[in-house]
């Protein structure tokens, strides 16, 4: 095994410092979950780890003044799913941080290194993409704001340079008469790694039409990266939730994400899947944004 | 490169090197001698190897040592007290909440931690807190049914 | 010559030193004290005497040390000097072996031996259960991905794992056999010297066709059952190492100790008595720790280099390269009147043997003789054909192919209640053997319960019929149950397989039972001890069991096929009445009296009107207490002509009726299970709360199998070698109910009545799950597992055909 290197850098600064040092070939590790699986599973041999873990500028769930939550990207799921600001202002950031694996990956894994590692399946990517948050990434160059919608470029890339670290998540607030949910499909009940398909939806309802009126839309597990499905939420906006509008919202939806299949399902049947949810979900927060509280 | 790490280990505190890329449970289990806590997966997905790290189950198969430093860590051999099983090991004897028993410590350990949180869960709550610990052979029946007679001890 | 190593400290259960293991044996003894008072003065306490056990639900000696994490797994226990032992595996599912380069593995760090086929004399190279087919390590060619060939032993795991990555292998690559279908084909390259069928059996009674032709209806319908794993949590390991009597000792989960103490013997020319094989706890085994694993190499790994030596196989080890269950088709063609008779049953198996033989003929076997139990059928034919293909092998596996033998079986027979307009229940009760019904190759039966557990499952079913046809759907879900049942033959397959027990005691009265099946995490080392002590007149809390070790317990077998506590059960039955025997003979000659006026019974030995304790009557004897040594052997008459399938292949059945209530979600084909009713005739129940736990954990097993488990085998590979895509089903996938009934019934020929349950409760849950699935949406599930995708497919099929304009679906 290669000889490998670990800092746990103190402030923001080092760690920045060390990342510029390292060249790219570093492995950030934050709670270390999904890079303890890569490593045993030997498909990561990290030659540098930077530690970022206790980086206590990156801890932390703030209600901002504007309505929204600021979320420290050292953050772990356990900390967002109990969260009381959290549960005001965003109730659906808790489902989702709830459902994710079991208490022990809650206990270690954070919402910024489940972002980083964009994995396609991950939840909390989802999520951010349907919020509309913000996602505030560090580096040599001072702080810069990239919005969820543009931050999974690639395969288990990132808009985060290899000098740069994501610091905080920015969640506005949310629109009046408007409602969340966080829908889930995965073949057991029990933790399930692969091969789920998970759908975020936030909306808002004109009280007098009953119509859709603005809606974000995040989906994992139907593509290379965590998925904005942009034409999806246009087939919704400015329309009831009826069979016809969710036959339209299927068409679309087919057209626009490219699963791929695995060894669980086919592409075809996570398509059907990704359909199925996405009603379902949406539904519920149309039920939410009718109730009186976000 | 070793990094100095200090463990507390079931109330002993431990000074090691450890390698960047070592893992807790090879701390435990090679160094420490304690080899309550079983090794399969190594994915964080069966749970048995759960420890308690400050107090909360993590998965010591992907925790790297290097992490756990200066942390307070618990296994499975230090729930015992004065020659006298803990309720919850106690239960499970009774209860026959074991049979192969290589699942057993990862159970044990994780519902401590949900009693030290919630001494009085309700049945859904503790199956919650254990769907991530696989058993192959009890059918979780009478696990569960061990943590509930804790949970409902007068 | 090795060195000679003393074996670490502690006894086969603890890893503690005596010390310790003192004060926890009197904590035991506190708390199955404890409970056995409360559980005798409790309603189910009426056992035999004063001291009598059987019956009651007692804590096991072994799971105190596994709640406390100081059980004796075989990767627990270090040695000083030991070294660890990593293979280099086959990447190549087919190919010829044209060299081994060893030369850099061998100076890299650490590195202190390397073991090759090539370095093991021909004639001992191959190790096997039934017929040594199975190369230690590969040298000619590689007939699986996964195939070891190289083995390395050196002073750490990552040394021996570094090392492994140094080795080079050149292979020939040949064509790969990757289906029954295609290794029958014509020309098709031979995985084997002798052909690529590894058996053929045919068994036939009375006329199957003519039965068919009789019958008013009839179906036919093809089940195809795919490859899974047993999952149990403890990869196999195990430790090798020469004893100060310079015998090679082998440590090792195990399922059967006396089986590898012949082979490594064999494997390393020693005379047996120069070999020692002993079971550490066993975590889990269910048929995947019956066959060779480590034990052959970590032995010649100790005889190469004097030191201890350990190894640990990793998940992805078990997943691909120890035995699989069997993926088969069966085919299967019924015939029954109107009135609800079945006329015939005519049943095709094609069965992946995988890579080598391992219990491919037993299971064959199995099949054949199952094939309509538990019914009373007056014509079938019954066909299994299996063969090699280049995946690993494919072996024992609890119920030894009979849960898919069921899963065609009784979704036939489900098929066929709804085609003839009866309940499942009562077109079973037609059909059901009762006693003095002959199997299909001739053996009456005797003391069969069948009818009893369909009796208790009818008002269950009935009023969940009801309580759902009034709400069919829940949270949008679709709801149904579905029922379906068993005969299962306990042990071998119509070969003898005795159990022995043999009982010693000291002069303060401890007693030892020496039975030779191995506890692999049943319980039954504890039934055993019930069992030995009861019959003895004995308290139990003075007998200990040691058990699977191939110096000091006879070879009594494996445990498997559900035979322990009927088999050695009876073997520490008839053991304890002989211990009692020789006990009350000892304390008459010292009495000068009769010996029938002296009896043992309630831990007391009563002479005439004297009565003495049992440790008074040890001191009385102690002179001669050396020479007492009960003796018990159960060994049943078990014949049978496997070329004609004639004579009795087995010495009891055990039979049951399991339940289901799914709840469909049926835009997705997503099916949970939320309760589960099982009644099953087991006889007596040596201990309840491990037999609870052996049907719930059978039920659990039987639900992974029918909704997600399988191996994934792709271009002669496991495609999923971890629990990531290999689906286990955890707490939340399984019903909390599962509510098990006994019925009253004892088998005469059991110890105290009892039988054997440890596979049955599996082997009808993946055929209720399916009936449930017919139930609660409409469509016959023919495939395992039934996973989502694939229900979805078989839902929305069905809906096209309903309303084709409409239903359009997109997949």
């Amino acid at each position: 095994m290669a000889e490998c290197r670990y800092t746990r850098p103190e402030t923001l600064e080092d760690a920045v410092a060390s990342l510029i040092a390292a060249e790219g070939e570093a492995h950030v590790i934050a709670g270390g979950v999904a890079l303890g699986i890569l490593m045993n599973e030997k498909l990561v041999e990290p030659t540098w780890l930077i530690d970022i873990s206790r980086l206590e500028a990156l801890r932390g769930i703030e209600a901002t003044d504007d309505g929204g939550l600021r979320i420290g990207a050292m953050t772990l799921h356990r900390e967002i799913e109990r969260s009381p600001p959290v549960a005001e202002r965003c109730p659906m950031l808790s489902e989702m941080a709830s459902e994710i694996a079991c208490s022990r990956i809650k206990n270690r894994g954070t919402i910024g290194g489940n972002i980083c590692l964009a994995d396609p399946q991950g939840d909390p990517p989802a999520a951010v993409i349907a919020l509309r948050a913000t996602l505030r990434v560090s580096g040599p160059r001072g702080p810069r704001d990239v919005p969820a919608t543009e931050f999974f470029t690639d395969l288990y890339t990132t808009a985060v340079g290899d000098d740069e670290l994501l610091q905080e998540i920015r969640i506005p607030p949310p629109a009046l008469n408007s409602g969340a949910a966080f829908g889930k499909f995965s073949a057991r009940n029990a933790m399930d790694y692969g091969s789920t398909v998970s759908v975020a939806v936030r909306l808002s309802r004109d009280p007098s039409t009953g119509l859709i009126e603005d809606i974000g839309l995040g989906l994992g597990g139907v593509g290379e990266t965590p998925v904005w499905p942009e034409r999806t939420e246009a087939a919704l906006r400015e329309r009831l939730p009826d069979e016809e509008t969710f036959a339209h919202m299927r068409k679309v939806l087919f057209a626009e994400i490219d699963p791929l299949g695995d060894d669980l399902y086919s592409a075809d049947y996570k398509r059907h899947v990704a359909s199925v949810i996405m009603k379902r979900t949406v539904l519920e927060a149309y039920g939410r944004a009718g109730a009186k509280s976000p | 490169m070793t990094i100095p790490v200090t463990l507390h280990v079931n109330g002993e505190t431990h000074e090691f090197s450890v390698g960047p890329t070592e893992m807790l449970i090879d701390v435990l289990r090679r160094r420490l001698d304690l080899t309550g806590t079983n090794r399969d997966c190594g994915m964080g997905i069966c749970g048995v190897c759960t420890v308690l790290l400050d107090g909360r189950p993590v998965s010591s198969c992907i925790l790297l040592a290097a992490q756990a430093d200066g942390a307070e860590i618990t296994t499975v051999e230090a729930l015992e007290r004065d020659g006298r099983l803990s309720p919850l090991q106690d239960a499970f004897l009774r209860h026959g909440a074991v049979q192969c028993g290589y699942c057993t410590p990862g159970f044990i350990i994780t519902a401590t931690a949900l009693l030290a949180e919630s001494p009085r869960p309700t049945r859904a709550e503790i199956i919650e807190a254990l769907k991530g610990n696989l058993c192959r052979c009890t059918g979780y029946k009478k696990i569960v049914e061990a943590i509930e007679s804790v949970a409902q001890a007068p | 010559m090795p060195e000679n190593w003393t074996e670490p400290p502690g006894e086969k259960i603890a890893l503690e030193d005596l010390a310790a293991q003192a004060h926890w044996q009197r904590e035991y003894h506190r708390i199955l004290r404890e409970m056995h008072d409360a559980e005798r003065a409790g309603p189910e306490g009426a056992v035999e005497g004063e001291t009598g056990t059987v019956g009651l639900r007692l804590p096991r000696n072994d799971v105190l040390y596994k709640v406390r994490g100081r059980a004796r797994y075989a990767a627990n226990i270090k040695m000083e000097g030991m070294l660890h032992c990593r293979f280099v595996r086959s990447e190549h599912a087919h190919a010829r072996i044209l060299a081994v380069d060893t030369s850099k593995a061998e100076t890299a760090p650490g590195v202190v031996a390397i073991l090759t086929g090539a370095d093991i004399p021909p004639e001992r190279r191959m190790t096997g259960t039934l017929t040594q087919d199975t190369p230690v390590l590969a040298v000619e060619k590689v007939r699986f991905a996964g195939e070891p060939i190289v083995a390395i032993a050196a002073e750490t795991p990552e040394a021996a794992e570094a090392a492994c990555y140094l080795v080079d292998v050149t292979y020939e690559p040949l064509p790969m056999i990757l289906s029954p279908e295609q290794a029958l084909a014509p020309g098709a390259e031979q995985v084997d010297a002798e052909g690529n069928v590894i058996g053929d059996l045919l068994h036939e009674l009375g006329d199957a066709q003519a039965g068919l032709v009789e019958a008013d209806v009839v179906i036919e319908n093809e089940y195809t059952i795919e490859s899974m794993d047993h999952c149990f949590l403890e990869p196999p390991s195990g430790l090798s190492f020469v004893d100060p009597e310079g015998v090679l000792t082998i440590l090792v989960c195990t399922q059967y100790p006396h089986y590898h103490h012949k082979q490594v013997a064999r494997v390393t020319g020693l005379p047996m008595e120069k070999v020692r094989v002993a079971q550490t706890v066993v975590g889990g085994a269910f048929g995947g720790k019956m066959d060779n694993s480590v034990e052959c190499v970590i032995a010649l790994l100790t005889l190469k280099t004097g030191h201890p030596v350990s190894a640990i196989f990793s998940r992805e080890e078990v997943f691909t390269a120890t035995t699989k269950r069997h993926a088969m088709k069966i085919r299967q063609k019924m015939g029954a009147t109107r009135d609800g008779r079945l006329t015939a049953l005519d049943v095709d198996v094609l069965a992946d043997g995988g890579a080598y033989r391992s219990y491919s003929m037993i299971v064959g076997g199995r099949c054949v003789i199952h094939s309509g139990m538990p019914y009373r059928i007056p014509n079938v034919r019954s066909h299994y054909l299996v063969t090699f293909t280049n995946y690993p092998p494919a072996g024992a596996m609890r119920s030894f192919g009979i849960v898919k033998m069921a899963f065609a079986l009784e979704s036939q027979m489900n098929e066929m209640a709804d085609r003839l307009g009866m309940s499942p229940i009562e077109f079973r009760r037609i059909n059901a053997m009762v006693d003095d019904d002959r199997t299909i190759i001739g053996q009456k039966l005797w003391d069969v319960g069948f009818l009893k557990t369909l009796d208790a499952i009818e008002p269950i079913y009935r009023e969940r019929k009801r309580e759902i046809a009034a709400n069919p759907t829940r949270n949008g879900r679709k709801r149904g149950v579905g029922l379906a049942s068993l005969g299962y033959g306990i042990g071998y397959s119509g070969v003898r397989n005795p159990s022995t027990a043999r009982m010693r005691v000291a002069a303060d009265g401890s007693v030892v039972a020496y039975c030779g099946t191995p506890d692999i995490g049943t319980g039954s080392d504890m039934s055993l001890a019930m069992i030995a002590a009861q019959s003895a007149g004995i308290s139990l809390h003075r007998v200990r069991v040691i058990s699977g070790d191939s110096t000091k317990t006879d070879d009594s077998g494996p445990t498997s096929a559900s035979r322990t506590t009927y088999f050695s059960g009876n073997a520490a039955y008839i053991c304890g009445q002989d211990f009692k025997r020789q006990i009350e003979a000892a304390v008459a000659r010292k009495r000068d009296v009769p010996p029938e006026r002296v009896q043992l019974a309630d831990d007391r030995v009563i002479v005439g009107n004297d009565g003495l304790s049992f440790e008074q009557a040890c001191a009385l004897i102690a002179d001669e207490i050396e020479d007492i040594c009960g003796y018990g052997k159960f060994d049943p008459d078990i014949a049978m002509n496997i070329l004609t399938f004639s004579g009795n292949p087995y010495a009891t059945y055990t039979f049951g009726t399991d339940m289901v209530e799914v709840e469909v979600d049926e835009e997705l084909g997503r099916v949970e299970v939320v309760r589960c009713w099982t009644a099953h005739d087991a006889g007596t129940l040596i201990n309840p709360t491990g037999t609870e736990g052996q049907i719930d954990g059978g039920v659990v097993m039987g639900i992974g199998q029918a909704l997600w488990e399988r191996c994934m085998r792709r271009d002669g590979i496991i495609a999923n070698p971890h629990y990531r895509d290999y689906l286990l089903p955890g707490v939340k996938d399984v019903p909390f109910e599962i509510q098990n009934t006994f019925v009253d019934n004892k088998d005469r020929t059991g110890p105290y009545g009892a039988k054997g349950v440890a596979e049955v409760s599996l082997i009808p849950i993946p055929a209720a799950i399916g009936a449930a699935v017919m139930d609660a949406v409409g469509v016959r599930p023919d495939r395992l597992p039934m996973d989502a995708e694939y229900l979805y497919r078989q839902i929305a099929a069905r809906q096209d055909r309903r309303s084709p304009t409409t239903m359009a679906t997109a997949v």
